[in-house]
């Protein structure tokens, strides 16, 4: 008896120089150190597995397992060692996560003892809740929801008893919360810049800024016209493409007798000269000079009765035609009278080379230029924003520096 | 490397010899150097402008307005202003300092090319018009631009008759141009009358360029040949007394090659030319001779455009397939012994003799006394900039494209 006592000690001795604190212990143990573990662990080695009683016996203090006393297994060598023994809180039962013994420790390096983080509340010892969607700082809901509240008051009541003014009350913090409602509302609290209420109308505004602000609203405004204007054209050059349909259809109808409309063939009863169907390229120069809105308005007027119909009468438009073409043999570059289809060229479209898909490049043209113009007015929209919010902030500042000084 | 420390046989190379690089941002099809050599512009297939730094080889800048591919570009001297061209009938003069063209034209058909006249730059340009007149072009005042059109004046007379190509000669009095019956005519910028006319060839004119110095002019015809003549003198001579002698003609007897895009170099001396078809080199013949003294090969393509770099020894062309940059350079060997004078690079190891003197005690004070007198004869003048650099050329300030880094994010969308 006296000798496993003995030995308890010894074993105890050992542990009180190098206790078991956890992960992170690693400085290496001195020659001398490690000569004295290794003579310790020759020791437990030897020591018998059963007493006298043939009860199997534990641990460095080699008792036998002793009713309710909690253990704990050590993961490198099996053998099992008394919480107590190991100076380990009992309370620690449920965050041990792996336990080394000190010879599978620091004489094997077989691993360090590890532990689980324990819950945030104070005096709960359990292990936080682990799964894969959820990473929890508590064991359960309820202690968060504890350790929330208990903080939140506990700071406002610190900062209630300071009596500082400028934090909040646990009357504002409560009607916050209320109002909010739930967590993400109380994230996105202060995103937003609160605008200062003197900042509209501009009346407040300093000169400059407001000079500032005007400059940039009149580019802006020049843009958005720029912008219209843009898209009226867009849209004439995509009513041009449907009348020189028609106008297609027309001149097919007068050159080729038998001319069915819509049809894409030419007829195979007529093989004179002027049966081949046309295609004529149709391009205006009125077109490229009509930046001034004057010219367009009345460019539209004189293509307008057209616009949208599905057939020109036959008639008129022969009439018209034959002013243009007396010979009617040859579709040559056109500038004669004053009529409405004076200035297209009535060039075979396949054979227009210097127009070559003067329709697809004018329409591509407009749609660069109002992609281009709408980036420089996001832009200038931008920058005047940040114009405001600077100066918005700047009257804040001003206002909170009037509060402190008061 | 500072290129003046180096080995001057290898800075002073007069053209480059190995592929160094190659750039692909976008599919390129033109490509235009700065004069001062310190940008490369790039247009692109779908009508994008590349600014490209040439000493980090990174995109500067883009500019967007026109929406097909690039016909020409062209630098004014100045290195601010960039005059674009395209095949959606639009001419673009680009400030390089705003994002956007401060001078847009739009023509009744695709455009050919457009030059920055010497004088009045940019305003004064001249513009060639698929199957229409010939313009010269002032728009110095937004609202108020002046078009001149110069008739084609000839030995033939035709419906069909077509300026395709011009140049400017250095005076800025003078224009030469070719015509698609190939006849090369001097113009007169002053009043665009024709006081000189000579049918060369009976094919186009593909391309004319001018030496700097104004002595040479070379003209590409489509008919394989790229004649070279003596410019005559014309500031003295009357225009009736004008001859164009044919200096040399450039021409591949054996495969009867097309000759696409041809420049000359600062001088006049060397000129390159790019070939159609499936051989994929540059030639560069030297002028006074008529010899070719290089082929340039590197590129697994067709190249279309070529343009010298003259301040940086460098040659770029642009590959038909691939859209890529090719550039050929001067590889110079370092030499960093002429950092420290006193040590020497050797080939190889050698045994090491020391000197009598080497480990002589010389007393410290007297040690003093030789570096002052030293110090004393060396004389480093920190102030005074070079006026020329490593190889020859002036060093001119010019302009430096300003470059928002906070707007960087807009450059590639």
């Amino acid at each position: 008896m006296l000798f496993f006592w003995g030995k308890s000690h010894l074993a105890f001795e050992s542990y009180s120089v190098f206790p078991i604190i956890g992960p992170g212990m690693t400085e290496e143990l001195s020659k001398e150190e490690l000569k004295r573990l290794q003579k310790k662990f020759q020791e437990f080695e030897k020591a018998p597995k059963y007493n006298l009683n043939s009860e199997e016996v534990f641990c460095i203090c080699r008792k036998p397992d002793d009713e309710g006393q909690l253990m704990v297994a050590c993961d490198g060598c099996d053998e099992w060692f008394h919480f107590r023994c190991m100076k380990l809180d009992p309370k620690y039962e449920k965050l041990v996560a792996n336990f080394y013994c000190l010879f599978c420790d620091r004489l094997f390096n077989k691993g360090t003892t590890l532990w689980k983080r324990k819950c945030k509340l104070e005096g709960c010892f359990n292990p936080i809740e682990l799964s894969e969607e959820k990473k929890s700082k508590y064991c359960s809901e309820e202690h968060g929801l504890m350790y929330m509240k208990q903080t939140l008051l506990d700071k406002v009541l610190k900062q209630e008893s300071l009596n500082d003014q400028r934090l909040l009350n646990l009357k504002e913090v409560s009607s916050i919360l209320r109002e909010v409602g739930d967590c993400k509302a109380l994230a996105k609290l202060g995103e937003e810049l609160p605008i200062y209420s003197d900042f509209y109308p501009n009346a407040n505004l300093s000169p400059l800024l407001t000079e500032k602000v005007a400059v940039w609203e009149k580019q802006i405004q020049q843009v958005t016209t720029d912008l219209e204007h843009l898209d009226s054209r867009l849209r004439l050059v995509l009513a041009l493409k449907d009348f020189l349909k028609l106008l297609n259809e027309n001149i097919n109808i007068i050159t080729i007798p038998d001319y069915i409309p819509g049809s894409r063939t030419k007829s195979s009863k007529s093989k004179s000269k002027n049966s081949k169907k046309s295609d004529i390229c149709g391009f205006n120069r009125v077109i490229l000079d009509l930046d001034k809105a004057t010219d367009m308005d009345q460019f539209k007027a004189k293509i307008s009765p057209y616009l949208g119909k599905n057939t020109i009468d036959p008639e008129e438009f022969k009439k018209l035609y034959q002013e243009i073409y007396p010979d009617d043999d040859d579709m040559v570059d056109f500038v004669g009278p004053d009529n409405w289809l004076a200035g297209f060229c009535l060039k075979d479209k396949r054979k227009c080379n210097k127009h070559h898909s003067w329709l697809n490049i004018l329409a591509d043209d407009y749609y660069l230029q109002t992609q281009l113009l709408e980036e420089k007015k996001k832009r200038l929209q931008d920058e005047k924003q940040t114009l405001m919010t600077d100066y918005n902030i700047e009257r804040w500042e001003t206002l909170e520096a009037e509060v402190a000084s008061n | 490397m500072n290129l003046s420390l180096l080995d001057p046989f290898a800075v002073a190379k007069e053209f480059p010899e190995v592929s160094i690089s190659k750039l692909e941002f976008g599919h390129s099809t033109l490509i235009k150097s700065s004069y001062n050599s310190d940008y490369l512009a790039s247009g692109t297939i779908d009508g994008d402008i590349v600014i490209i730094d040439l000493d980090t080889h990174g995109i500067i800048k883009i500019l967007r307005n026109h929406t097909r591919a690039i016909n020409s570009l062209r630098w004014s001297n100045c290195g601010r202003y960039l005059l674009s061209t395209s095949r959606d009938w639009k001419v673009n003069l680009w400030d390089l300092s705003a994002n956007e063209p401060i001078r847009s034209l739009r023509f009744e058909g695709p455009i050919w090319q457009a030059e920055f006249s010497p004088k009045n730059q940019p305003f004064e340009i001249f513009i060639s018009v698929f199957e229409d007149d010939c313009l010269f072009v002032n728009w110095e005042d937004k609202d108020d631009v002046r078009v001149d059109p110069i008739s084609v004046e000839g030995s033939e007379e035709s419906s069909n008759h077509y300026i395709l190509t011009g140049v400017y000669h250095p005076s800025g009095n003078f224009l030469f141009v070719g015509t698609n019956k190939g006849l090369v005519n001097i113009i007169s910028t002053i009043d665009g009358s024709t006081l000189f006319s000579e049918k060369i060839t009976s094919s186009n004119v593909k391309n004319i360029i001018l030496s700097q110095t104004g002595y040479r002019i070379a003209v590409n015809f489509s008919d394989r040949i790229i004649r070279q003549f003596k410019i005559p003198d014309l500031v003295n001579e009357e225009p009736k007394n004008w001859i164009l002698e044919v200096e040399h003609k450039y021409q591949d007897v054996v495969n009867r090659l097309q000759w696409n895009s041809v420049s000359f170099n600062s001088n006049g001396e060397y000129l390159i030319a790019s070939t159609f078809g499936s051989s994929h080199e540059i030639y560069i013949w030297e002028t006074t001779m008529g010899s070719l003294v290089k082929i340039l090969e590197g590129s697994k393509e067709e190249l279309v455009d070529v343009d010298w770099n003259f301040k940086k020894c460098e040659i770029y062309a642009v590959g038909l397939d691939s859209g890529k940059i090719y550039m050929w350079g001067v590889i110079v060997p370092q030499k960093w012994s002429a950092l420290a004078p006193d040590f020497v690079e050797i080939e190889e190891n050698i045994e090491f003799m020391e000197r009598e003197d080497e480990f002589d005690i010389i007393p410290e004070n007297e040690m003093a006394q030789k570096n002052l007198e030293l110090e004393e004869d060396i004389e480093v003048d920190l102030l005074t900039k070079d006026t020329i650099d490593a190889r020859g050329f002036s060093i001119e300030k010019s302009f430096v494209i300003p470059l928002k880094l906070e707007h960087s994010q807009n450059l590639f969308e």
